[in-house]
């Protein structure tokens, strides 16, 4: 059965969105700009970001791409909170105005664009990728994984790099250098991965000052997640797999290391 | 031709923020009531330790004074708060699993409690 519609009143409701401008090769300084938009109970900040873009000021820039949130481009702040601009609806601020700002943390290189190589750099560093504990040619056929094995580090695993834990990460903004939760919650996924073997290789990097130990558990990473990984979890958990491995190292030297 | 790009500085009051990374301050605060009390009980068994006339002037003078009882009731709320807020995150730390399903984060957080009252009651019947 169709859901009637609510009877839409003859005067277009609207609403404000004020919008962080950085125009360098113009302007010394950032401003906000205001912006009109219709108010429709289906649009979310990107659509009335699009529409600014469309019918109102073609110079706006800023990073979307599925509008599903699942890409993880949209990552912007919403009031003040760390969202996907696809997934934050006009209705739950309506009649108020929205305040768009880039993410935190993060250098602008113009208006709503972050610079994101900083975390691109730290992916790298932890070698966020399955390095297999056996290698196997594709003729002796799949690396084969139990149900069990997978729920270990699945959730750790729905990860869209969207850098929203970063902007929410006090820590972060604090000390640059910390390797933050996205990139030690994916480290984690590979290292509790049945099928890598490179957890040796991860660790250096993944408990040494800028890694696990900088984090204080604050939480608001989890908080903002989209994709509800936990990655709060995944570092606290990561501390304790390292202090065990550390105690193992000094009472059983002699042990196998994974 | 790369342009300027803006780095913005950490607000001071950046703890102010949300009342979630209030809450985590007020809770890191906390640390030193429990440091705090942690140095009391050395003094304490150093103190019982002397034993006779030391212990009985050190009850008296400092014990039941009113600033020391003052304390106390300030210790024994931020300590609870600590250890709330503590065993209240345990789930995240402890994950354990049965098979592919996650064990339910309140019983780990049930176990911790239990735990935790069954030390004070041994401590209770020790000290008693």
């Amino acid at each position: 059965m169709a859901r009637s519609k609510m009877t839409m009143p003859t005067e277009q409701r609207i609403m404000t969105l004020e919008v962080f401008r950085y125009l360098p090769e113009r302007e010394e300084k950032p401003r906000f700009q205001s912006y009109t938009v219709p108010y429709r109970e289906d649009w979310v900040v990107l659509d009335a970001l699009n529409y600014i873009k469309d019918q109102i000021d073609g110079t706006l820039s800023y990073r979307w791409s599925c509008r599903m949130g699942v890409c993880g481009s949209c990552g912007m702040m919403v009031n003040g909170e760390p969202k996907l601009t696809c997934a934050a609806f006009l209705k739950n601020y309506y009649p108020n105005p929205i305040r768009v700002e880039p993410l935190t943390n993060f250098p602008v290189i113009r208006d709503l664009i972050i610079n994101l190589e900083d975390f691109l750099h730290k992916l790298k560093e932890l070698k966020t990728w399955i390095l297999p504990k056996e290698q196997k040619a594709v003729s002796q056929g799949e690396y084969l994984q139990t149900p069990e094995q997978l729920a270990t580090f699945k959730q750790f695993s729905m990860c869209i790099n969207c850098m929203l834990c970063y902007a929410a990460c006090p820590v972060y903004g604090l000390e640059p250098k910390f390797l933050g939760p996205a990139a030690i919650a994916l480290a984690q996924r590979y290292n509790l991965d049945s099928r890598d073997g490179a957890k040796s290789e991860r660790a250096e990097t993944v408990a040494s000052s800028e890694g696990i130990w900088e984090c204080t558990f604050i939480g608001e990473c989890s908080r903002v997640c989209p994709k509800h990984v936990d990655p709060a979890a995944a570092i606290q958990q990561a501390k304790v797999i390292n202090t065990q491995d550390w105690w193992k190292s000094v009472l059983l030297p002699w042990g196998k290391k994974d | 031709m790369k342009t300027k790009e803006l780095v913005r500085s950490m607000p001071t009051a950046w703890w102010l923020h949300n009342r979630h990374l209030a809450k985590f301050m007020i809770r890191e605060l906390t640390s030193f009531f429990v440091s705090g009390y942690a140095i009391f009980l050395l003094v304490m068994i150093y103190q019982v330790n002397r034993g006779g006339e030391e212990f009985r002037q050190f009850y008296f003078n400092v014990l039941q004074s009113g600033w020391m009882k003052a304390y106390g009731w300030i210790s024994l709320i931020f300590v609870g708060f600590h250890s709330i807020t503590s065993f209240n995150a345990a789930p995240t730390i402890m994950a354990p699993r049965w098979g592919e399903d996650k064990i339910d984060p309140r019983v780990v957080i049930a176990a911790n409690y239990g735990l935790w009252l069954i030390i004070s009651i041994a401590i209770l019947i020790i000290v008693l």
